[in-house]
């Protein structure tokens, strides 16, 4: 069977990827959260990644012959299967239980692959986010990048990143921020991304993942700090520097742990980060004395001599 | 003897650090720091087979110590990496 397609542009952090669309099948209605990243492609530039959507499955396509299975786990995208092959992955979500699952085979470099989506389902539109934002993800580590689970705020032009476990607090402190300090937006409340540009500045941009808030900005920042929160009944602040700074980055990117390749640019960003950046331990209150804690620590000096 | 490949010794500021996934353990990595003369003893270690008597001449050469001396910090930094699960023993 032929599928028309329509290719998209789109920038996050930098980074130009297409996605090849079926011809009935339009971004501004099954991708809302990426129209402010929508662009156009000069012809010239090398994307990131171009992905080819296609529409259902056949049985050949559902086969997983030569893959095996490496992770299997239930996240915030739902339930996510990652098998390796032959130089290339195949990733089977399902978003809710019930839900119909989206597959996608990609190289191992995550350069050009194609998800296959069940249009029928309800829960198509999150599917193929979330498996955009794992093509994303495991593309721009090579390219010195990292998308980070956190919640992250802009303050006098420079970015506040706030990581943790699930339900540890991270949008609840950005709020606090909002409502604490004047001049304070939200960047991203769920997936920012951090990049070393050419200049060697550690930036943070916003991107078409948020998680629950819908904040999709399309800016990017220099990073002042990243501070990792613990809920305390006390404020502290405790600052982390050089490998001690680089364990608390770590556990909060995303990376697929196996893949040496992968997971050794992924070390070799973020130890360049970790001396560039304000790094602290937050024990914390969800409360406006845990945002001076926190302000005093990230802002110590905007940006270190390595 | 010799190190797993994976494990690269990376540079954080002025300190070395090796870092390791735990396949046992979800989500779990261990980051290991190591001092000068350890990074220095691992760069050179790094891609060949090596023994205590080959890291205890690499001691005499650069420190100018003893051999006695020099035997006794190879076997115990042996003995970390090999606790820490940093090196294989190599086929004799």
């Amino acid at each position: 069977m032929i599928e028309k397609k329509d290719t998209y542009f789109f920038r996050v952090a930098g980074f130009l990827f297409g996605i090849s669309l079926p011809g009935n099948i339009f971004p501004e209605r099954i991708l809302p959260s990426f129209t402010p990243f929508r662009t156009s492609w000069d012809g010239k530039e090398d994307p990131l990644f171009s992905l080819e959507v296609i529409s259902g499955m056949s049985a050949e396509e559902k086969c997983s012959d030569g893959f095996r299975v490496i992770e299997s786990m239930n996240n915030d995208m739902g339930h996510a299967t990652l098998s390796a092959g032959d130089d290339a992955y195949l990733i089977g979500l399902r978003p809710l239980s019930g839900s119909s699952s989206c597959r996608m085979v990609a190289d191992s470099r995550f350069r050009a692959g194609r998800i296959f989506v069940d249009w029928a389902d309800a829960n198509a539109g999150m599917a193929l986010s979330s498996m955009l934002r794992i093509a994303f993800s495991q593309a721009v580590l090579l390219r010195r990048a990292v998308a980070v689970h956190a919640s992250a705020v802009c303050c006098d032009g420079m970015a506040y990143l706030f990581t943790g476990k699930s339900g540890t607090g991270k949008s609840t402190h950005s709020q606090l921020w909002l409502g604490h300090v004047p001049g304070t937006h939200l960047l991203n409340d769920d997936n920012p991304v951090l990049k070393v540009g050419d200049d060697g500045v550690v930036m943070a941009y916003g991107s078409p993942w948020s998680g629950k808030t819908s904040c999709y900005r399309n800016e990017g920042y220099p990073v002042s700090g990243l501070a990792r929160l613990f809920q305390s009944h006390e404020n502290r602040f405790v600052p982390k520097t050089d490998v001690e700074a680089f364990a608390v980055l770590l556990p909060g990117c995303s990376v697929i742990r196996k893949d040496s390749l992968l997971y050794g640019c992924l070390c070799d960003t973020l130890a360049e980060m970790s001396s560039k950046i304000n790094v602290g331990i937050l024990e914390c209150r969800p409360d406006y004395g845990a945002v001076d804690a926190c302000r005093i620590g990230l802002k110590r000096h905007p940006w270190p001599v390595v | 003897m010799k190190t797993y490949p994976d494990l690269k010794l990376r540079k954080v500021g002025c300190h070395h650090m090796i870092v390791r996934v735990d396949e046992s353990r979800v989500n779990m990595t261990d980051v290991f720091t190591l001092n000068n003369t350890a990074a220095w003893l691992w760069k050179k270690a790094e891609n060949c087979e090596f023994t205590e008597d080959t890291l205890a001449g690499w001691l005499c050469a650069e420190y100018g110590i003893g051999m006695e001396e020099a035997l006794s910090d190879a076997r115990d930094t042996i003995a970390q990496w090999r606790e820490y699960g940093l090196i294989s023993e190599s086929d004799k």
